[in-house]
């Protein structure tokens, strides 16, 4: 007996005197520590990310409200109708607000950190453009957000607000910098297949890099179109006529991610539509506008309605409980087989139920030739060099083919609507109105566009929950309750942003 | 199973056939004071061979020539034992038991206290109150037995009660207690509710087998917690297994029971109008037709169904009528039958018991099946004098099939509860050619969902432990335990090509296959040195004690999608495979503890504890945790014996304090970098693999090596008085408890580059009031009733949040959720209201088509809170002669719900308050504005603009805001009855049987929940998280009602 209590007594002791050992068993074994992550998977995620959220929630809400898309359903009140009346509420935001802090421009600093500890100043460069391409979208979007006090974890949980033009000066600073890391010879690490972004050997998409970051810059400086008119048209002039400087020159250009024929890693546009059954259909208010214009381009944006007629019909804010409308088509969604429309000629966004299979495998447009070129007619038409009507074409031209038109049409068309006349506001409208046909589907510039320069002319629909059209986004719910140095919320979504002056 | 039960059968025969040499005693058993006691057992010592007295106290028992000793016992008097010799009339007295031979408890590691000098309250189950009613999950049992104790029940098909004592201890994890069984912590987890997708599951502790229980206790404050150290700091539910008896032959019980289980409440449907379209938030032209028959719409605002003929989504004509059952033919009864049988015995050495339980039930949707197959052993031996052994062994299986539930397209009650009333959903084809469905909705059609989305999982699980006991002397022992629990679980998902839903894999259409195996294993072991000695007038016992345990869980999932081969339910069929998902958690803790008690002539007792915990998941250096714990108990009428008299019987005055301190979560001291992906909030994501790359995040969620312990730190005061003959019985309770240096992950601002840092920040405290109350209104010859009633009241205030964080959104959506507020009751349920004014008055829209409505707030505010008022549960007991009566009266008032169903029935007008008032005049065309709301618009002035019923009621209406559907859940309801009746001894004498008892009981046979229509109130979206308040697309609550019979022999 005394033996087993002995027995009993040493495995105690044993265990105890290795207690520290024992207790030493703290470290998560399913995931790598923070200090440990590689810079090229990091990069992959941050363009996976961008080429995401640019074909997500922001894409909704600016294209909602911009009347691109509409909310529809056949169900209860979907949240899309209720973006639609401008019921878009502090908590709508929080997701992609912190998709684009905390995993984007969060993963985005350690790149820049790691890249400069690894001397590889190609990295960096496509890190800060990314950072530019990101940040300029939230300022866009929600004015006066942190900036110079982000990205320090534990030590500051409260990030200060800064004002949007500070932010704007920063960002283009930062591409002016990464267009020097990218133009310097180093022979240290740079992205390859690793970026879905400019995917590729570094020798050759470097000057993809480089024109982006040209690219950006420009549609930066437009912004300031409304605050400095004049500065705008001389910042826009100098960058133009910098020696050596390039810009898109062609839809291979585009900057945009690709997305592939495979549940998960479709297009977000395309899963939308296949998760969301019938909340979101194209707006009456575009479609009547291509419909005006016998647009070419609607066969590839626009699903017809009767589906065996060549008629498009929008739906709008307010509508009743249908089905009846053109739906969403390839030049969002990917290439598409079949459909069986009911006996009203309406499909269903879901292949099961008589609706097309689409592959998904689309592109998200973030930033393409032809807005380079309507942004040259537009900086053109304010005194900036060029010939406006020309970049005018050139961006029909540059849409209409990357939507798939023949050139028989796209000339057609430019015929009938190419050309630039009438006051300075009608030509700028009637480049912003292109420009917005030509924008189907990118993530918030015809909505700055708009409150650039009031066009297209939308008007506030009739069942608002706002006096007037939406200018900024409510700050997010999470970010109110967590820092302590957010400023109160705004009062309502009139709020501008810095550049759009009253 | 059946073959067993009759090989036992004839084995008694046999030795009934043995022992035919019998002699006849008679006698009286009386009490003190000579009055005869009704219902002692008179038991020959050693055999099953017994009576009991009749209502005078006399029995005549046939006994066997070789008996030599004769047990009396009854309850709430000492057992007896009497020599027989020649003697064939032995009468005696029976001693009442009074104070003074109070029971003993099990507290703490087999520790045994004198209940009496205990200085906190320790309520107990009996094994007869837990099983009367056959609730095949424990967790169920537990409802309204215990004062302190709120349980709450999560909804839908097998799942259990969220148990939770004493309000809230945890900031953002689990207030879940501690489940020991015979001295060793066992796992409960699980019991997840599905809010976007999957299915429900159950607790784990319906892996117990609840007819292996001897009794249940449950540990509440933190004295008497603090023991078993940081898992105890939210309670314990302390499980002691029936064991055999000694010297006893093999006793064979045996347990059958079968129950039928309905619907307990759908909602009353209006058969008036059709299924069509809902204006009510569109802007329609003043011409436009209301009530036009629509068969794409979700909603029941069509015409008055008259016959008219209307080409329906098949594209037939068809005349409209409605199908008043087309709901309810979904749901069916489902069943529950549970057989147990155990056999026990023992030598005056060695005893043991085996039981075997088998229960199958199923739900009230078809494709829910829950079946479970439990053997357990107990052994007990003493080795020699001085050492004994113990083991229990228990072996579970339990497996499941389940429908999907949450707020998803695959839910069949998603928008099944409301399928517009003139779809012949009954009747209609739900598949085409292909295999696919036919629904005019964009969900899935409920039949086909049941059919073709399918889930089931099983758990196979091993509960054992050894102990040793070993008595060095006669006031020192030593007492090793140690245990385990092993579960492997697994559970597979199917969603079939063309589910719209996508339930277990959101597979977009394409069709998917998940499956997921989860690993557990717990091991515990404790080792204690116990003395007792007694110095004059003082009683000295303590106990010294080491326990050490490590729990270690590892789950991998793989979501496959894109089906090539329909309805071939295998993960090889998918042609699209993401990277699996890994998770580990492993925490070890070591700990030492003292616990000494000091009574003073069994009348003033002291108790003091003290616990040392050494935890993994606290950074190396800052691991020690030290918590205290002191209980002081008088018992004022020994202190006092002129206090005792005809109508005070006792009275103890209890106080005591306590501290426990819990260490964080596994893995929350440093930062990591995790395989990444996107996702926004609608269903879209993006999955690695991504075109054959993978790609790296860092973890959003940050971790801080700075972590120090929470401490729940809780000083409570207590009596329990006994009067009249101990025929009421009062215990009270009143305690403070709060929680210190809370842990949790503090969401801070995500522009910091993480959105949650993990820090010891929050603090919460409850204040509570308990009372017991015993009463016995009716003791005569033939008919007792008896009460027992408990009420249950606490309130946890969430008094402090971390630096610069004044919310922390605990669950939910953009609205409505569930937040913890600074200086808010914990779990208030934040959404949209409706705009009002100053003061108070609805602002209701004056122009546009949505003149006469309300608007909601641009922003949430608090709407309510989940947590009740007060609980009271009733136990009313009645015997007459063989009968027993019980009934369970389970009261809940207050205590808020959002309820989805109740505001999707009504926006889409499927239920019958909708059609209240006419919707149409008479040419069944023109509508009419029969509704208004009452308010005023900007200016103050009030608004009179008629509305119609489908405005009134819908999206732009009533449902605008959450607020609309804030109900209350305060409750009356019958939670339990059962009708016992044990055949009296005489009737069974010349049968092999000990005991024979037939009852019939229900679950939930009334309810009556004053502002809560249409359905069970209790539901809870979020499970058995302990967080309340939501409910989404729940399915139905169930009703009980069955058979038992129970025989021992």
């Amino acid at each position: 007996m005394k033996k087993i209590l002995i027995a009993i007594s040493l495995v105690f002791l044993i265990g105890l005197s290795s207690c520290k050992k024992y207790l030493d068993i703290n470290k998560d074994p399913d995931r790598i520590a923070e200090t440990s992550a590689p810079i090229d998977l990091l990069l992959t995620n941050v363009t996976v990310n961008t080429g995401f959220h640019s074909g997500s929630d922001l894409n909704r809400y600016s294209n909602i409200i911009m009347q691109q898309y509409s909310g529809q359903t056949t169900g209860g009140e979907t949240q899309t109708q209720q973006y639609e009346k401008y019921l878009l509420q502090s908590a709508d935001v929080n997701n992609m607000w912190s998709a684009f802090y905390a995993v984007m421009l969060n993963d985005i600093e350690i790149i820049i950190r790691l890249a400069t500890a690894q001397n590889a100043p190609y990295y960096r460069g496509v890190a800060k453009l990314l950072k530019a391409y990101n940040y300029h979208h939230l300022v866009d979007a929600f004015g006066n957000v942190p900036f110079s006090e982000t990205q320090q974890t534990g030590s500051n949980p409260s990030p200060k607000f800064d004002n949007g033009a500070a932010i704007y000066t920063g960002l283009i600073a930062n591409i002016d910098e990464a267009l020097v890391d990218l133009n310097s010879v180093s022979t240290g690490l740079a992205p390859g297949n690793n970026s879905t972004i400019y995917s590729g050997n570094f020798t050759t998409r470097r000057a993809n890099w480089i024109r982006f970051g040209n690219t950006l810059k420009l549609r930066l400086l437009l912004h300031y179109s409304k605050l400095n008119r004049a500065d705008c048209v001389a910042r826009i002039t100098a960058l133009v006529n910098l020696t050596g400087v390039t810009f898109f020159a062609a839809n291979a250009d585009n900057f945009e991610m690709p997305f592939f024929s495979v549940t998960d890693r479709q297009n977000p546009i395309d899963q939308f539509e296949m998760r969301r059954t019938n909340n979101l259909f194209p707006n009456k208010f575009l479609v009547d506008a291509m419909n005006a214009t016998a647009d070419p381009r609607r066969p590839f944006y626009f699903t017809p309605f009767p589906f065996t007629s060549t008629n498009y019909v929008g739906a709008a804010s307010g509508d009743p409980q249908s089905q009846n409308y053109s739906r969403f088509h390839t030049f969002l969604r990917g290439n598409g087989t079949g459909g069986t429309p009911t006996p009203n000629g309406a499909l269903n966004p879901l292949p099961a139920q008589g609706g097309i299979l689409y592959d998904g495998a689309q592109v998200v447009r973030m930033l393409t030739f032809a807005e380079y070129n309507f942004m040259r007619a537009e900086a053109a038409v304010y005194g900036a060099p060029g010939v406006a009507e020309t970049f005018f074409q050139a961006g029909i031209t540059a849409s209409m083919t990357a939507a798939g038109v023949s050139a028989p049409n796209i000339a057609t068309y430019i015929a009938a609507n190419g050309t630039l006349t009438g006051t300075e506001a009608q030509r700028i409208n009637r480049i912003i109105s292109e420009k917005f046909v030509a924008s189907y589907g990118v993530m918030q510039e015809s909505w700055t566009d708009w409150r650039r320069t009031g066009f297209p002319s939308i008007v506030r629909v009739s069942n608002a929950v706002t006096t007037a059209i939406p200018r900024s986004l409510p700050y997010p719910q999470s970010e109110i309750d967590a820092n302590r140095n957010a400023p109160p919320q705004k009062p309502d979504l009139l709020v501008r942003t810095f550049w759009d002056t009253p | 199973m059946r073959k067993f039960f009759f090989l036992c059968l004839s084995l008694v025969a046999v030795f009934v056939q043995l022992s035919a040499q019998n002699r006849t005693i008679t006698g009286k058993i009386t009490d003190e004071k000579g009055a005869g006691i009704a219902g002692v057992s008179v038991l020959v010592k050693g055999s099953i061979v017994g009576v009991t007295t009749d209502a005078d106290g006399n029995y005549k028992l046939t006994a066997p020539t070789t008996a030599k000793t004769l047990i009396f016992s009854a309850l709430n008097f000492t057992d007896k034992e009497m020599n027989i010799g020649n003697s064939a009339n032995i009468s005696t007295s029976l001693t009442g038991k009074d104070d003074n031979l109070s029971e003993v408890v099990v507290t703490s590691f087999g520790i045994k206290r004198d209940a009496k000098t205990l200085g906190y309250s320790t309520p107990k189950i009996s094994a007869e109150d837990l099983t009367q009613v056959r609730n095949t999950n424990i967790t169920n049992a537990i409802v309204g037995k215990v004062a302190g104790v709120r349980t709450s029940g999560t909804g839908g098909s097998f799942s259990g009660s969220a148990i939770l004592i004493r309000g809230y201890t945890s900031m953002t994890g689990s207030s879940a207690p501690l489940f020991v069984l015979d001295g060793v912590p066992i796992d409960n987890g699980g019991g997840g509710v599905a809010l976007q997708g999957g299915v429900t599951n159950s607790n784990r502790a319906v892996d117990i087998n609840p007819d292996d229980i001897e009794d249940l206790t449950v540990l509440k404050g933190a004295a008497a917690t603090s023991l078993y150290g940081s898992r105890g700091a939210a309670g314990v539910i302390l499980i002691t297994t029936k064991k055999g008896k000694r010297k006893a032959k093999n006793n064979v019980d045996f347990n059958s029971s079968y129950a039928v289980v309905s619907v307990n409440r759908l909602p009353d449907y209006q058969n008036e109008y059709a299924q069509g379209t809902s204006s009510s938030s569109l802007t329609l032209p003043a011409t436009s037709t209301v009530g036009i028959y629509n068969f794409n719409a979700a909603t029941s605002w069509g015409p008055r169904m008259i016959g008219q003929t209307v080409t329906n989504f098949f594209g037939r004509p068809e005349a409209l009528r409605a199908y008043p059952n087309n709901v309810s033919d979904i749901v069916q009864n489902g069943f529950n039958r549970q057989n147990t049988i155990g056999i026990s015995g023992g030598t005056d050495k060695t005893t043991y018991r085996v039981s075997y339980n088998n229960t199958k039930e199923t739900y009230v949707l078809r494709a829910n099946e829950l079946n479970k197959n439990v053997l357990s052993l107990n052994l007990n031996s003493e080795v020699t004098d001085k050492l004994s052994v113990s083991s229990y062994l228990s072996i579970n299986n339990t497996s499941s099939i389940r429908s999907q539930q949450g707020n998803q397209l695959s839910n069949p009650f998603f928008r099944g509860l409301f399928t517009p009333r003139s779809y012949d959903l009954t009747g209609s084809p739900y598949y085409n050619a292909a295999g696919g469905q036919l629904y005019y909705g964009g969900e899935d059609n409920p039949y086909w969902s049941l059919d073709n989305v399918r889930y089931n999982d099983e758990v196979n699980r091993f509960i054992g432990n050894v102990g040793a006991r070993y008595k060095f002397n006669s006031w020192l022992n030593a007492d090793f335990k140690l245990g385990a629990d092993i579960q492997s679980f697994r559970s597979h998902g199917f969603d079939e090509i063309g589910s719209r839903g996508g339930g277990n894999t959101s597979a977009n259409g394409t069709g998917g296959v998940s499956d997921v195996r989860n690993n557990l294993r717990n091991i515990n072991s404790y080792l204690t040195l116990n003395a007792q000695k007694k110095f004059g007038n003082f009683n000295v016992s303590g106990t010294l004690g080491n326990e050490i345990f490590d729990n270690f869980s590892n789950s991998l999932s793989v979501r496959s999608t894109g089906l090539a081969i329909r309805g071939f339910d295998q993960i090889s069929n998918a042609t699209v495979h993401n990277a699996p998902s890994v998770g580990t958690g492993q925490v070890r803790t070591i700990g030492v503890f003292a616990d000494v008690v000091v009574d003073y002539k069994r009348w003033l007792s002291l108790n003091v504890k003290a616990r040392n915990d050494f935890a993994s998941t606290l950074a190396p250096g800052s691991q020690s945790i030290f918590y205290p714990a002191a209980a002081l108990s008088a018992s004022m009428t020994d202190a006092i014996p002129t206090l005792k008299n005809k109508v005070l019987n006792s009275w103890k005055l209890r106080a005591n304090y306590g501290v426990v301190g819990r260490a964080a979560p596994a893995y929350n001291t440093d930062n990591y970098a995790a395989l990444g992906g996107a996702a926004d909030g609608f269903g879209p994501n993006i999955t690695y693999p991504f075109n054959g790359l993978s790609g790296y995040t860092i973890s959003n969620a940050a971790g801080n090596p700075k972590l120090r312990p929470e401490f729940t730190t809780e000083w409570e005061i207590g009596t329990d008085i006994a009067l009249f003959d101990n025929r009421v019985t009062i215990q009270a309770n009143y305690y403070v408890r709060k929680l210190t240096d809370g842990l949790f992950g503090v969401p801070v601002s995500p522009a910091s580059g993480v959105t949650s840092l993990f820090q010891n920040a929050g603090e919460i405290e409850t204040k509570g009031t308990e009372l017991t109350l015993g009463l016995v209104p009716i003791k005569s010859r033939n008919f007792t009733w008896s009460i027992n009633a408990n009420y249950t009241q606490f309130r946890s205030m969430v008094t402090k949040l971390a630096p610069g964080v004044t919310v922390i959104t605990l669950a939910g959506f953009t609205t409505p959720n569930i937040r913890l507020v600074e200086g808010e009751e914990y779990g208030a349920i934040f959404g949209n209201a409706y705009q009002r004014d100053a003061q108070g008055r609805m602002i209701l829209q004056t122009t546009g088509v949505n003149a006469g409505l309300p608007l909601p707030t641009s922003g949430v505010v608090k709407l309510g809170n989940s947590n009740p008022r007060y609980t009271v549960g009733i136990t009313n007991t009645f015997s007459y002669k063989m009968f027993t009566l019980d009934v369970l009266f389970d009261i809940r008032e207050g205590g808020d719900l959002y309820s989805r169903n109740l505001a999707d029935l009504r926006r889409n007008g499927a239920v019958i308050e909708t059609a209240e008032l006419a919707r149409f005049d008479k040419d069944n065309v023109t509508p009419l504005r029969n509704y208004q709301f009452t308010g005023v618009d900007a200016t103050g002035a009030a608004v009179n603009v008629p509305i119609r019923a489908d405005q009134y009621w819908g999206n732009a209406g009533k449902y605008v805001a959450a607020e609309g559907f804030m109900v209350n859940t305060s409750w009356f309801r019958v939670r339990e009855m059962n009708l016992t009746m044990k055949l009296p001894k005489n009737l069974i004498d010349k049968t092999p049987f000990g005991n024979i008892e037939f009852g019939v009981f229900g679950r939930n046979l009334f309810l009556k929940a004053r502002d809560y229509p249409h359905l069970d109130p209790e539901q809870n979206a979020l499970g058995s998280s302990n967080i309340g308040g939501l409910e989404f697309n729940a399915n139905p609550a169930t009703r009980t009602l069955g058979f038992n019979l129970r025989l021992t022999f």
